[in-house]
């Protein structure tokens, strides 16, 4: 790996995703709208947003310490390196063997820090926010992590160099198989779509930020600047996790189909990537956001815990089943 | 199998500082740009929180600035250590002592169950 292209590549990668997320914020906005029979705000209203924050003033509340302030700068910056190992239509740049656990680490790491900056501000409100931020936080991980796990597994069975890599999903398609591995798949896929949905805190799961209730959570004290970067680092996140997801269920490019090598491409590849995460966000974000409400924290940790859990295990079982031939 | 490589951490503290520079200059320009940052004053308040920086409570100014849960607690801790030390002064050896002693937490038991419901 040449590093000098890598870091060029991380900072270019940085820029296009900044610019797509914030895009599909607002796509999103105006399809739920028109799903609502609402106008909705124009196409770049994030854009707007985020310039508009970085120019307003920031209020340090009172009772704040240090970690208020450095809060938003850690989360943006987990986010960037994040994208450094985020499949997107190719192998992440700083692809290695385990660069699996590091995505889950940094991924996770996003949440936490959310929660250390609201603690920080001492407001109860924003103690409320992270407190359930902290319990979907700890219940929405193990059904992906199995699922994630589970599909690891079966490709390492099938045969890839690097079992616990991102890069792996691009070898190997998962959905190649018998018909009980379709199931098993498919099963998982829903997991991965539900899980998706409560990292981005949409429908169902917009506990830890529910605006008419504990006004924006975690967020509550946040203005300026500080808000432009959180909100900076969660389109970010949301892009990258939507990318895991199509990274494991929707590998294919068309770069190769087209005849195309080199730069254009990583070009191609990169857009339909795009493409593909503004459908698996359209599906798992404004579909669900729109014809779902907010469930209360005791409901979504159920939710989790019995039925995603209960699925990932019986996708999980069906996959090993199949892989281990124990009906042949 | 080894999971990861001998310079890979190196590699993900190298991506982390970048992202650490684009951030801060990110920050630095909002600072710059934006119209500044206002860390005193009255409008730091800590949103809805019910704050009161008088610390006065209508019929209660005699405790002023001495509400907040640490001296609650501690006049909890020093009101039931002066109770056992009432009972330790009056106490006589016989049995009614016990008896009455038996009384009192059964009825402080039953006190917290018709309070608690």
């Amino acid at each position: 790996m040449n590093i000098l292209y890598a870091t060029l590549g991380l900072i270019a990668l940085y820029l296009y995703v900044s610019f797509a997320s914030l895009l599909w914020e607002g796509l999103d906005r105006k399809l739920v709208a028109r799903m609502q029979r609402r106008v909705g705000p124009p196409l770049l209203q994030p854009f707007y947003d985020f310039l508009k924050l970085m120019s307003k003033e920031s209020i340090i509340p009172r009772h704040a310490n240090k970690f208020y302030e450095l809060a938003p700068v850690l989360a943006l910056a987990v986010s960037i390196a994040l994208l450094a190992y985020t499949p997107m239509g190719f192998a992440p740049l700083f692809a290695t063997k385990g660069d699996v656990i590091v995505f889950i680490y940094l991924l996770t790491l996003i949440g936490f820090i959310r929660v250390l900056g609201a603690i920080s501000s001492g407001s109860p409100y924003a103690r409320i926010g992270a407190q359930r931020e902290m319990i979907i936080l700890v219940s929405r991980e193990v059904p992906m992590m199995l699922a994630l796990f589970t599909i690891l597994w079966r490709l390492n069975h099938l045969g890839v160099e690097k079992p616990f890599s991102l890069a792996t999903f691009y070898q190997r398609n998962v959905w190649s198989g018998t018909p009980l591995a379709l199931i098993g798949t498919f099963i998982l896929l829903f997991v991965f779509l539900a899980w998706l949905a409560s990292e981005i805190e949409v429908g169902f799961f917009d506990i830890p930020e529910a605006e008419t209730e504990v006004a924006e959570g975690p967020m509550a004290e946040y203005s300026g600047r500080h808000l432009a970067l959180f909100e900076l680092s969660n389109a970010l996140k949301m892009f990258v996790s939507a990318s895991l997801v199509v990274a494991i269920f929707l590998p294919w490019d068309i770069s190769a189909y087209v005849g195309l090598s080199g730069i254009s491409a990583l070009v191609v590849d990169i857009l339909f990537h795009t493409f593909k995460v503004f459908v698996v966000l359209f599906i798992s974000m404004s579909i669900f956001r729109a014809i779902t409400g907010r469930l209360r924290i005791t409901h979504a940790v159920q939710v989790f815990w019995l039925r995603l859990l209960s699925a990932a295990i019986i996708g999980s079982l069906i996959l090993a089943i199949d892989q281990l031939g124990v009906i042949a | 199998m080894k999971m990861f490589g001998y310079w890979d951490a190196l590699y993900f503290v190298y991506a982390f500082i970048i992202g650490l520079i684009i951030s801060y200059i990110l920050m630095k320009w909002g600072e710059k740009a934006s119209m500044g940052t206002r860390r005193v004053g009255a409008g730091t308040k800590v949103y809805l929180s019910g704050e009161d920086e008088d610390e006065v409570i209508p019929n209660f100014e005699h405790i002023q600035g001495y509400f907040i849960g640490r001296h609650v607690m501690w006049g909890l801790i020093r009101g039931i250590n002066r109770v056992f030390i009432a009972f330790r002064r009056e106490h006589t050896g016989l049995l009614t002592d016990y008896v009455s002693y038996l009384l009192i937490t059964v009825a402080i038991i039953l006190g917290v169950l018709i309070v608690w419901g």
